[in-house]
């Protein structure tokens, strides 16, 4: 337990569509994270951080780089056992929950165990003890449409641990929930992670940072930035963002960066006003076309967003 | 697996509750398919078992020997034999002769056609007149109702047999009391000495339909009409003797009568049952060539309803593939429904099969029988089609890629 990276990513990247609808997701991300980490995920809308995670989960695979799984090349692995490892591994957790709606909460919950073949009385009881454990029980045989979205969300993440996964990988878990949901959830997590689970987290809150032992700033495909932090204690460079996110200028809001990019070191200095004129400084080693293009779709994007 | 088999079965009724219409169109399809092929089938059935009913009723040990050659076993041989038989002489005296010296015959009668009919005061209809020998009640078993069947005595006398419909028509609708009445054919008087009972399905008298029918002595009627001819012999072997063991002597003996030409055939009860089958097969063929083409278009709207429904229900197959469902679990989940599908249709299909067989039995002459083993097979024959078909919109889902899928809405 604790330093073997279980999830080693080298220049990966990304490319959704073709030709002008080009978009370039992930940018040569180069990542390890070791077991028992809580990683936090931040960045503006559009900037590459549910790809990421799709990516670690294998749902989705790279258009470039490497990515090994347990020290397993993943290409290499064949999608049958792609589905057992999101199976049997790796607990997905969706901003949207994801909950069957013609299912029970019950039966939501144990499918997983379904797929894995246990028998019905098992897995029911298994799924059942599952709910106790998020406070859910007394739901069982709701369906998704009766709950709150706090509850909704529990049980997703019943259902994400039910097959006692290794690894969670939380798509904005708290993003459609109130504040007291959102603690609820938080701490489900934080007890996953206290007991040696791996949890990396998407999230638009640096207040909940704190539950985090590692923090990744990501911006138009990259990750900026990536800091350890202290459990308990909201991220230094995301503390920043609270504090400072009185002083956003219009040009930021024209350009739809996030108050919290502008306190990533590194890159307030290169925001230039207008980001399609003016290449990156960064060096770039290849696939510059392509990249040229995206930089154009990532400012409407952004426009957008 | 029976777990998961049990779980999607589950899935499915859920799935078709969901979407009751769309599900409903589909289960009408193979409703639609399997209902005219039971009901076609259930007639084909029916009528089997009329024709076989009545041959039953020619017995297993009784043989006719008729004029013309054996009808043609290939193609259209049959129908050829039906106008052929009309180009051959009738038998002889001199053949009956021979037929009757053969070793092992027991009963045997003649079967002819007087010309002419008969007349009474009560009708004006033509009833046609058959001419036999006494040994006609033993040959064919037929029971006599009222009365006697005439006896070698009664040769020269002029005294007849009538069929049940006969004796009705000529004596005023009352059959019970025509014993001892008379009527008159070719201006001679006969006295009615018995009337037969109503038979199920008059095959000895060949064309002629013995119920409707007046029977006199082969004396009488070569006596009154010399053009009388034997168009058939009825020829039942001594007890303990076979048709088989008969037959070869018989033709032997009769083709010898007449001048070594086989210009006459020998019909059985077996050859009978044999062509009939053949009929049947050849009714069976068209049936299934019907069931085929109907199952088809059914199996195809199943293709096309699961196809909307994999299109449809994309976003799940993203959420299952991402908790952990294999491409083979994805297949599982939507062939099993379609699996329920098209066996609650299947279901449906023979229920209602059943109810239009008991319509067609209470309105119509018809005796449909849908058999079980008919009713399951093409209920079988639907299921398989159902799942047969709902592989390629199965596999469709099933390949999806996870993302994709999941960012289906």
């Amino acid at each position: 337990m604790g330093h073997m990276a279980i999830i080693e990513l080298n220049e990966v990247s990304k490319i959704y569509g073709l030709g002008d609808a080009m978009t370039l997701a992930l940018d040569e991300v180069t990542l390890s994270i070791n077991e028992g980490e809580f990683v936090g995920v931040m960045g503006p809308s559009g900037c590459g951080k549910s790809t990421l995670m799709n990516m670690i989960g294998m749902l989705d695979h790279p258009t470039h780089g490497a990515y090994k799984f347990h020290e397993q090349p993943v290409e290499r692995i064949k999608p049958q056992r792609r589905a057992r490892i999101r199976r049997d591994s790796i607990g997905f957790i969706f901003q949207s929950f994801n909950l069957l709606p013609r299912l029970t909460v019950l039966e939501n919950v144990a499918l997983p165990l379904e797929y894995k073949g246990m028998l019905p009385r098992r897995r029911m009881q298994r799924a059942s003890d599952m709910l106790e454990r998020v406070g859910m029980r007394s739901r069982e045989f709701f369906f998704p449409r009766q709950l709150s979205g706090g509850q909704a969300q529990c049980v997703a993440i019943a259902r994400a641990l039910v097959n006692n996964p290794k690894i969670i990988i939380a798509d904005e878990p708290t993003g459609n929930l109130d504040s007291s949901s959102s603690r609820l959830v938080m701490e489900l997590l934080a007890e996953i992670h206290r007991q040696g689970n791996t949890v990396i987290m998407v999230t638009h809150n640096p207040e909940l940072t704190r539950y985090a032992t590692r923090v990744l700033y990501m911006h138009d495909g990259q990750i900026v930035h990536d800091e350890q932090t202290k459990l308990g204690e909201v991220a230094p460079t995301a503390k920043k963002v609270i504090y400072a996110s009185t002083d956003k200028n219009e040009d930021d809001d024209y350009a739809g960066v996030s108050a919290l990019m502008t306190a990533v070191p590194g890159t307030t200095a290169e925001k230039p006003v207008d980001p399609a004129d003016k290449p990156k400084p960064k060096t770039r080693k290849k696939k510059a076309a392509p990249r040229r293009k995206t930089t154009a779709k990532a400012k409407e994007r952004k426009i957008s967003s | 697996m029976s777990s998961f088999l049990r779980g999607n079965f589950r899935m499915a009724l859920a799935s078709i509750k969901n979407t009751r219409w769309r599900s409903g169109a589909t289960m009408f399809g193979i409703v639609v398919a399997i209902v005219p092929v039971l009901t076609i089938l259930g007639i084909g059935e029916g009528v089997k078992r009329q024709i076989v009913e009545q041959v039953r009723s020619f017995g297993s040990d009784v043989m006719l020997v008729r004029p013309g050659a054996a009808p043609e076993r290939e193609g259209l041989g049959d129908l050829q034999g039906l106008w052929q038989q009309q180009a051959y002489g009738a038998f002889t005296d001199d053949d009956m002769k021979a037929v009757t010296a053969v070793e092992g015959v027991g009963s045997i009668a003649p079967v002819m056609v007087a010309p002419g009919s008969v007349r009474s005061e009560d009708t004006d209809k033509q009833i046609p007149v058959v001419a036999t020998s006494p040994d006609f009640i033993d040959a064919t078993k037929y029971k006599v109702q009222h009365g006697d069947f005439f006896t070698d005595n009664d040769g020269a006398r002029r005294i007849a047999v009538v069929g049940r419909v006969a004796a009705e028509t000529l004596f005023d609708g009352d059959a019970g009391s025509a014993v001892g009445r008379v009527f008159e054919y070719r201006g001679e008087s006969f006295i009615v000495g018995g009337v037969l009972q109503k038979l199920g399905s008059p095959t000895f008298g060949g064309s002629i339909d013995l119920n409707k029918a007046v029977i006199i002595s082969t004396q009488q009627a070569t006596h009154l009409a010399n053009n009388a001819a034997t168009y058939q012999i009825i020829v039942r072997p001594t007890p303990g003797v076979t048709l088989t063991q008969l037959q070869p002597k018989l033709e032997q003996a009769l083709t010898e009568s007449r001048g070594g030409q086989k210009d006459y055939h020998v019909v059985t009860q077996a050859e009978t049952l044999d062509s009939v089958n053949r009929i049947l097969t050849l009714l069976a063929t068209l049936i299934g060539g019907i069931a085929a083409i109907s199952l088809l278009v059914a199996g195809i709207g199943i293709m096309n309803i699961m196809l909307v429904n994999v299109t449809e229900r994309m976003h799940e197959i993203g959420i299952r593939k991402a908790i952990g469902a294999t491409k083979r679990q994805i297949a599982g989940q939507f062939m099993s429904e379609a699996a329920v599908l098209s066996a609650v249709g299947a279901v449906v299909g023979v229920v209602l099969s059943y109810i239009v067989m008991y319509i067609l039995r209470v309105s119509t002459q018809l005796q449909p029988v849908i058999t079980w083993q008919a009713a399951l097979f093409v209920a079988g024959l639907a299921v398989l089609i159902g799942v047969t078909f709902s592989v390629l919109p199965a596999l469709k889902a099933a390949s999806k890629d996870p993302i994709e899928a999941l960012r289906h809405e």
